[in-house]
């Protein structure tokens, strides 16, 4: 296996994409051996899982984050009702 | 683990959560009863060493295979699933088996990297639905609409409280702010708001609401809530946004990432052949729905090469023009044929005109005929019932038959 598919993982941990893509493509051109050619796949979809991880982990820590400020939200939305004790209000009036 | 040298892969300072994956109660028999296991664990570094008393031992072994054939299932599904829906074109049995391959080699050499693979796959099938759930928690919160609508009520009772206030400053008659901020914190039905009875309670109870001043407090109670609404509205839209941009990034990736694919390995020479061979294949089949396929193929491979995504063109050594005039003549045949099939079989009499509008249905009813449409559509059909009818004999039924046509054909220029 050549040095470059060797430092795939290598690129791949320090997400350094473009550069693994580029070593993918670039490796793949040439003529591969079948072992050579499933590690090159293999780190291709490799690439594919992180960087779609990589958003989704992002959109879920924003839905994350939107959802505690919401939270917080609703407390402050009952704090409104309870500012005005209503049950007493009600009570004391009797309606 | 027992007190020898341990069989190791060849990362000897690999540590795995194998807390997942380990059964409690792993049995070692069975486990060297699993296809493949004992080959596997043969291939290891030291395995002449092994001590097969040693249960823990085996066992972590045991989480490697079981990982490397997850992984090579999960692995090829993403292939077929992901790489193929998104590119429109899909790896052969012999790349897959090559990526299989790959695994048996990293599973012995390099077990980090499998293990690292197998989170990344795990997370791939785990997000979405972490993220279903997470919108689904949202959604609790309610919908843009629906918070929209409690603002509108917020802001008209804000409205209500303030004109009457103005109004009854100037009347003097504080009742009537009451009687909005009553029918407010629903202590005054809306409906009797006007009735007698209402404004006597009001007036009765006014005093008791705290004069003024518990208006007042009603006030600044609803202007609290309509800013909370507001930013819980703000919050929700920013959600949606960041849903918006996760797609939108995901087609970046595609195109950044996968127009790349496309070079991998001659893989676009390989593609291309596949997309004609696919292309000859379904229309080798011969029927309509063979056919039809084609035509759908056909111009998704078209829709790939004008997205830029692939960064080529599968259609690119076939001649799309000839290869549309084909597809379209093979298929405006067929469908003809169908439709005087479908005349020659119906039975004039009762209902003779709706069971052969039903005969004909099945053809009639299709929105395209190769790449025919709209009026294109309408003229074949018109045309090739036209030309069932010159088929058509001079017995009695076969001339009913004909008029049958020429009311079916005026009803499609209807």
């Amino acid at each position: 296996m050549s040095t470059d598919l060797q430092n795939l993982t290598q690129l791949i941990e320090e997400k350094k994409f473009d550069e693994a893509r580029a070593v993918i493509s670039a490796a793949v051109q040439s003529d591969l051996t079948d072992d050579e050619k499933g590690a090159a796949l293999t780190g291709l979809a490799t690439v594919y899982l992180r960087m779609s991880n990589a958003i989704s982990q992002k959109y879920i820590d924003t839905l994350k984050e939107t959802i505690t400020a919401l939270e917080h939200l609703k407390k402050a939305e009952l704090q409104a009702h309870d500012t005005v004790d209503l049950a007493e209000v009600r009570a004391g009036l009797e309606l | 683990m027992s007190d020898r040298d341990p069989i190791k892969h060849a990362d000897s300072r690999v540590e795995f959560d194998t807390s997942e994956m380990i059964p409690p109660d792993f049995d070692l028999d069975s486990a060297l009863n699993k296809k493949g296991f004992a080959e596997f664990l043969a291939a290891a570094s030291g395995s002449e060493a092994i001590d097969m008393e040693d249960a823990e031992q085996i066992r972590e072994h045991f989480e490697v295979f079981t990982m490397k054939e997850s992984s090579k299932i999960e692995l090829n599904a993403v292939f077929k699933n992901h790489i193929k829906s998104e590119l429109g074109i899909s790896l052969g049995q012999e790349e897959l088996s090559l990526i299989d391959k790959h695994l048996e080699r990293q599973a012995i050499e390099d077990p980090k990297g499998l293990e690292d693979l197998k989170g990344q796959l795990n997370a791939f099938r785990e997000n979405p639905k972490v993220i279903a759930q997470l919108e689904q928690t949202i959604a609790q919160f309610g919908t843009p609409d629906e918070i929209e609508g409690i603002l509108q009520g917020l802001r008209k009772d804000r409205a209500d409280l303030d004109g009457a206030r103005d109004v009854s400053s100037r009347l003097g008659r504080m009742k009537l702010g009451a009687q909005v901020a009553l029918s407010y914190v629903g202590m005054a039905p809306k409906e009797s708001r006007e009735t007698k009875e209402t404004l006597a309670c009001l007036d009765e109870n006014y005093e008791k609401v705290g004069g003024n001043k518990g208006v007042n407090k009603i006030l600044d109670r609803t202007d609290r809530l309509i800013i909370t609404y507001e930013k819980q509205l703000a919050l929700i839209k920013q959600a949606q946004e960041a849903k918006a941009t996760l797609e939108e990034n995901f087609n970046k990736t595609r195109s950044e990432l996968l127009a790349g694919i496309t070079e991998v390995a001659g893989m676009k020479d390989q593609l291309q052949k596949r997309a004609e061979e696919s292309l000859e294949k379904i229309m080798k089949g011969g029927s309509i729905k063979d056919l039809e396929k084609a035509q759908k193929q056909f111009e998704r491979f078209g829709d790939f090469a004008d997205s830029d995504e692939a960064g080529f063109d599968p259609l690119e050594n076939i001649d799309v023009e000839e290869f549309q005039e084909k597809l379209d003549e093979s298929l405006q045949n067929m469908v003809f044929e169908e439709i005087s099939k479908a005349i020659e079989k119906t039975n004039m009499g009762t209902n003779a005109l709706s069971r052969l509008e039903t005969a004909l249905l099945p053809m009639m009813k299709k929105e395209k005929v190769g790449s025919l449409e709209g009026d294109d559509r309408r003229e074949f059909f018109e045309a090739a019932l036209q030309g069932a009818s010159d088929r058509l004999g001079d017995s009695a039924t076969d001339k009913a038959k004909r008029l049958m046509i020429a009311r079916i054909i005026s009803k499609l220029n209807q």
